[in-house]
């Protein structure tokens, strides 16, 4: 009892710095006591859904309405847990009140038991899973959390794979989520604060961090910036993105994504929040760091030199992925001196053979290659293998013996895309900064390009999501957060001083963890 | 969105501002030769023939043309050859300038002044002197499939490193010219007959005063001034003695240091050279392993032999009043005065300078024989 | 959550780039120029007496306690404007002869064909959008510039290291001491960057005496080594080309890398960028004084068109920048703004801030 009103306590605080977006009136509108009225009311409101289950009952000669939604409840649990002790129960002299007492603190007919009000709350919780009763004479209803809708089982994440640790993934569904995270921080610190985001799907979205570590700023500015978000369906955390970001615009986002439950617990437990939204596996992670982009679970696993290296590999196939074809082009139109004299041979054979000049080339054989990744992500698994093979001839061999295309440009081609795919939370910005550089490159040479590569990096510098420069710690310098920035130092290293991004040079954030937010 | 895709439009309209040219619109030069006669420069150039090569799918090697064209200036043949072949001439990756005896009589800083202004050439671009033409000499190999350019460079490279050429860069010799009192110094290359072919060899040394060639010095004369220069990388030093036999090093280290004092009414150079060698070849008359005096022996005739051929260079250059060591460039360091002073009468003054030569040798490695333990 | 603070740190990066500036666009036979050994004297003489000539600024901030255009406006109006309009002006054509010169570089070394004209025309917007997302972003990237500055430097100088001789080192007195005083005088004119300190100084966060000393010495310190390093390399025949420093990186050979000019041209871009931002900047903060409502992106756009204009001028003909350059550097705009505004501040402010406190 006492966890759920602590529980509840910490719902409704969450709510307090939340506001909520408008919404119909009518689902605002309070329960009446009069059951008929309400079961009435409901199938009206819900306009007959097939969905919709409601089975009026009598437990212990006080009339009841069961509610449901069809395929949302774990049936089984249903049938034990919940119809045979109603069913079985016998009251003395039992009224509606003595009922909700029994129900309320002499019953475990569900781990998760909420009371609400208003038949907004109605068709949320009928919508979460939960299965609610509704007592006669009684203005309140019941929700029983006894959810079991199909979802997907807890899997290797598709687009965070690892060598090393675990295979565990968040799935579409926030509950199953929070056990992944509790399990791995046995805190009573890690607070998880739900509430619903969406005008129309009041989808469930969680905020998750650890109240000894977080700024009370940071969580201030995440709840306030949520509480902008108008949008009528939120399906996805990337519909969120957007309004946790800061300006100025730019490529690149000052919020991460992630699959795993590991790294989101390594993230939150340095002072960030993460954003969880049910229906989707990917958590949104803020404020987040350009470094963390080249960082990943497997170097903490791996020893310190392994780790360095490919922390370095990675640097350079960003750099490779980001200016090699733009480079290409510019030192070959502009710079050809600075070619070695066998290289230059071979480009200018094969220079003579095509009919496009080398930017347009690099256009070409850039959008083919985007279209045949973009094909391969769509296509079925056992197709998608064969337009790898396709791809491969297409762009390789026969274009170069058709003389579309030449050979140097093949090999550009295949050492960027392998590149680019070192770091793959990194591809949306680098594949448009490609494009960029191929065009400035190829018109303004040397000059363009780094003319270009000026304005991207004081971009990137002048992003400060929630606060925090994202380029820290290497501008502003964090000595102590650089040891893992360019070097990967062993863990007796690291765990000498605990990381708080709040801590780090260039942060606005002023309150520490733990201290009460007066705001 | 809208300005996105103005920008695009903007930058797009600027692709004909920056003068680019395309790789296959350049003739690329690898060598050059440059002739001057009758008031007009004669040039030839290697370039690399894009047809044949492409034809060849790169098997046997880039291939070569000879291109010759004339002109009032470089600038005006180099725009002829342009005309004919219908590309730009592109000399980035232009190995080697050589210049016809004859231009380099008449003056090198006319002849080079294109190649110094333009940024496509390094400065540290090979440039040669020929005795002769030029021409002949990138005409040599014009019916095989060799790059003289290539040939060129790579044999005044080996000779560098073993002190039978100095650094003969176009930086050198037009350094050496903004110093009227220096001689500069460029390698010295002819094409010989030999069975019937014509064949490819350094021939010495040309000297300039200003920017006019007034003397040339043998090969023999060319190691002299690289031991003072200090800038022997490995070159073979044979002793012969009777007593002992035939002992060949090849030196491993070479340093030396100049010094000008003014003593009297006259300069006075002192030049240290230190040099470390590796016995490579030691022919011995007795059976058993030198012995250690013998050795320093052996070390001593290796100083006499270093000493007489830079006293050898010293005496060559002396005689004509030409500055090759630096000696201007020293004094003026040290005794500022002096130099300015005297600059005006430098030639004399060379002439009547002392040089006093110290020679230190140590063969401290034998390699993986045994004899001189 | 926003904040204009930069640490002194990153004061001394910006300014240190924007310092060095002049070094890689040093011309030899200008009317600038001095022997190279003279040089390799004058520079630490230079450095020691900039360090004297900053005292005044430095006594009027620590005396007001606020930057010098707000010092100056709390004395009067009038004079405040006048100051703003004058450290304004300077502002704009520091920059704008920072673009002429970049682009004079651009197209006598890269791009011979090019038309001069698009080097200002792409350069200035996008130092513009710098100057406008704030100086704290410029600072921050200044860090890791000069990071990337001083390794592509090292490996210069590394490839450098055998072409070393030191017999072109001669005695600086060989001219007397008249050349020394010029090349002290014209090390000193040239360097405008003090004025730009004193504009930044009240953003810093740290201890700004140490930050300007510390800069100094660094800014001797790599011009005495790039000094060095070319006439020793070089020797005479660094008078015979434009930019010898460049054409030291064409010498420089290191192993696999080949010719290092590619990594000259990046780095000076860099370096262009971010002293033409910092002029921007300067002016910025200049005409806010003089036009208060103007909001910031059109006070900026303002400031690079104003530059733009001016080093449009000075691209249609080489005599214009060359005119142009003597007129900065002769010493007059750096008495006026870095001594005799001050000064007059001072004088004409002490009484008020006196009875402030």
């Amino acid at each position: 009892m006492k966890l759920f009103h602590f529980i509840k306590s910490k719902f409704d605080a969450g709510l307090s710095a939340y506001e909520p977006p408008q919404e119909d009136p009518a689902l605002s509108k309070k329960m009446g006591s009069d059951l008929m009225e309400r079961v009435i009311t409901i199938r009206q409101m819900f306009s007959d859904s097939g969905d919709l289950l409601i089975r009026e009952v009598t437990i212990s000669g006080v009339k009841c309405a069961v509610c449901m939604c069809e395929g949302m409840v774990n049936t089984n649990v249903f049938s034990k847990m919940f119809a045979q002790p109603l069913t079985n129960l016998t009251l003395e002299q039992a009224t509606p009140q003595k009922l909700l007492e029994w129900v309320r603190s002499q019953s475990l007919l569900a781990p998760d038991q909420k009371e609400f009000y208003t038949y907004g709350e109605f068709f949320r919780f009928i919508m979460s899973g939960f299965v609610v009763i509704l007592i006669e004479q009684l203005d309140m209803g019941i929700a029983m959390g006894i959810q079991g809708f199909a979802g997907r089982g807890v899997d290797e994440p598709a687009t965070e794979v690892n060598v090393r640790g675990s295979r565990e993934g968040f799935i579409e569904m926030l509950r199953p989520n929070m056990a992944l995270l509790r399990r791995r921080i046995k805190s009573p610190h890690l607070i998880f604060e739900l509430f619903p985001i969406g005008t129309k799907s009041k989808t469930d979205v969680m905020l998750v961090y650890m109240d000894d570590v977080v700024s009370p700023e940071l969580l201030r500015e995440i709840r306030y910036r949520l509480s902008k978000v108008k949008i009528d369906v939120v399906l996805e955390t990337g519909y969120l993105q957007p309004f946790l970001d800061s300006k100025p615009v730019s490529l690149f986002s000052g919020v991460g994504t992630t699959e795993r439950p590991d790294t989101l617990c390594a993230k939150i437990a340095e002072g960030r929040v993460g954003v969880m939204l049910d229906g989707t596996p990917f958590a949104l992670v803020v404020p987040y760091l350009f470094t963390e982009n080249f960082q990943s679970f497997d170097d903490y696993s791996h020893r310190p030199y392994f780790a360095t290296f490919i922390r370095w590999l990675k640097y350079t196939a960003f750099l490779f992925s980001v200016l090699l074809p733009g480079l290409y082009v510019a030192i070959a139109s502009f710079h050809p001196e600075l070619f070695p004299s066998s290289l230059l041979f071979s480009l200018v054979i094969s220079e003579e053979n095509t009919p496009f000049p080398l930017m347009l080339e690099a256009f070409i054989i850039f959008f083919i290659f985007e279209m045949m990744r973009e094909a391969g992500l769509r296509l079925p698994r056992p197709v998608g293998h064969a337009v790898g093979i396709v791809g491969a001839l297409v762009i390789g061999d026969a274009a170069v013996t058709a003389g579309i295309i030449g050979a140097p440009m093949v090999m550009v081609v295949a050492l960027t895309a392998i590149s680019s795919f070192v770091v793959p939370s990194l591809y949306e910005p680098v594949t448009f900064l490609r494009f960029a550089f191929i065009l400035i490159g190829g018109i303004f040479g040397i000059f363009g390009i780094t003319l270009g590569l000026c304005a991207v990096f004081v971009n990137l510098c002048a992003i400060n999501p929630l606060g925090v420069p994202t380029t820290t710690p290497a501008t502003p310098f964090s000595s102590y957060a650089m040891r893992d920035v360019l070097f990967r130092w062993g863990w007796r290293t690291l765990q000498k001083e605990d990381l708080r991004v709040q801590d780090l040079k260039g942060s606005n954030l002023h309150m520490r963890g733990g201290e009460k937010d007066e705001n | 969105m809208k300005k996105i895709l103005l920008s695009l439009l903007t930058v797009m309209m600027l692709t004909g501002c920056m003068g680019n040219v395309y790789l296959n619109d350049r003739g690329i030069v690898q060598a050059v030769g440059i002739d001057y006669a009758d008031g007009e420069y004669s040039l030839t150039m290697e370039l690399f023939n894009v047809e044949e090569s492409s034809a060849d799918q790169g098997a046997s090697g880039a291939k070569s043309k000879i291109i010759k064209s004339q002109g009032k200036s470089i600038t005006e043949a180099i725009q002829k050859t342009a005309l004919s072949e219908g590309k730009i001439m592109f000399f980035g990756n232009c190995k080697v300038i050589v210049l016809g005896e004859e231009t380099a009589r008449e003056g090198v800083s006319k002849a080079l002044d294109y190649f110094n202004s333009t940024h496509e050439t390094p400065p540290t671009i090979l440039v040669l002197t020929a005795r002769g033409k030029a021409e002949d000499i990138l005409s040599t190999k014009e019916e095989e499939p060799i790059v003289p350019g290539k040939e060129i460079l790579d044999m005044v490279e080996a000779a560098q490193k073993s002190g039978f050429s100095p650094q003969s860069r176009l930086m050198d010799i037009i350094g050496d010219i903004q110093e009227p009192n220096i001689s500069g110094t460029l390698c010295l290359i002819e094409a010989q007959e030999e069975k019937e072919k014509p064949v490819l060899s350094l021939a010495g040394l040309a000297v300039f005063r200003e920017d006019r060639m007034i003397s040339t010095l043998p090969l023999e004369q060319c190691r002299g001034l690289q031991w003072i220069k200090g800038k022997i990388k490995a070159t073979e030093i044979y002793i012969k003695e009777d007593r002992i036999g035939q002992i060949t090093a090849v030196t491993s280290q070479t340093s030396s240091k100049k010094n000008a004092n003014i003593s009297g009414d006259h300069p006075e150079m002192v030049i240290k050279i230190k040099v470390k060698s590796t016995a490579v070849e030691v022919v011995l008359n007795s059976g058993s392993p030198l012995s250690k005096e013998d050795q320093k022996y052996v070390t001593k005739l290796q100083e006499q032999l270093i000493r007489s051929e830079v006293l050898e260079l010293i005496q060559a250059t002396q005689r004509k009043g030409l500055d090759v060591l630096g000696l201007a460039q020293h004094v003026k360091k040290s005794s500022p005065e002096f130099y300015l002073g005297h600059q005006n009468d430098w030639k004399n003054i060379v002439e009547n300078a002392n040089y006093q030569v110290e020679v230190t040798c140590e063969m401290d490695r034998m390699g993986v024989g045994n004899k001189l333990l | 959550m926003k904040t204009n603070a930069i640490s002194s740190g990153q004061l001394v990066t910006l300014l240190f780039l924007s310092r060095i500036f002049n070094i890689f666009t040093y011309t030899p036979h200008s009317q600038t120029s001095v022997p190279g050994s003279v040089v390799l004297l004058a520079i630490p003489l230079a450095g020691i007496i900039m360090v004297a000539l900053f005292f005044p600024a430095w006594h009027l901030i620590q005396k007001s306690k606020m930057g010098i255009l707000e010092a100056a406006q709390t004395v009067h109006p009038f004079f405040g404007n006048l100051c703003a309009g004058i450290i304004g002006m300077v502002c704009l054509l520091m920059g704008a002869y920072t673009v002429s010169h970049f682009e004079f570089f651009m197209i006598s070394t890269i791009y011979p064909q090019a038309e001069s004209w698009i080097f200002v025309l792409l350069f200035l917007p996008v130092v513009a959008y710098a100057a406008y997302l704030g100086i704290e972003a410029v600072a921050r990237m200044s860090v890791t510039v000069f990071i990337v500055v001083l390794g592509i430097i090292l490996l210069v100088l590394v490839g450098l290291l055998p072409e070393i001789n030191l017999v072109y080192v001669q005695s600086p007195f060989i001219g007397g001491w008249k050349m020394i005083v010029i090349g002290c005088i014209r090390q000193i004119t040239n360097n405008m960057e003090i004025l730009l300190f004193l504009l930044l100084v009240p953003t810093i966060r740290g201890n700004g005496k140490k930050a300007y000393i510390i800069w100094i010495i660094l800014g001797a310190a790599m011009y005495e080594i790039l000094s060095f390093f070319t006439l020793t390399s070089l020797g005479e025949y660094s008078a015979t080309r434009l930019f010898p420093f460049y054409t030291a990186a064409s010498v420089a050979k290191l192993s696999i890398f080949g010719r290092l000019d590619l990594l000259h041209i990046a780095v000076w871009v860099f370096v262009a960028f971010i002293r033409t931002t910092l002029y921007v900047y300067g002016a910025y903060l200049s005409f806010r004084i003089l036009f208060p409502k103007v909001k910031k992106g059109w006070g900026i756009f303002l400031c690079a068109f104003l530059m733009t204009g001016v080093s449009m001028l000075n691209s249609l003909d080489m005599r214009y920048l060359s005119v142009y350059s003597r007129v900065l550097f002769n010493g007059v705009p750096f008495i006026l703004v870095i001594l005799l505004i001050p000064i007059l501040t001072l004088l004409l402010g002490r009484k008020k801030w006196r009875e402030k406190a």
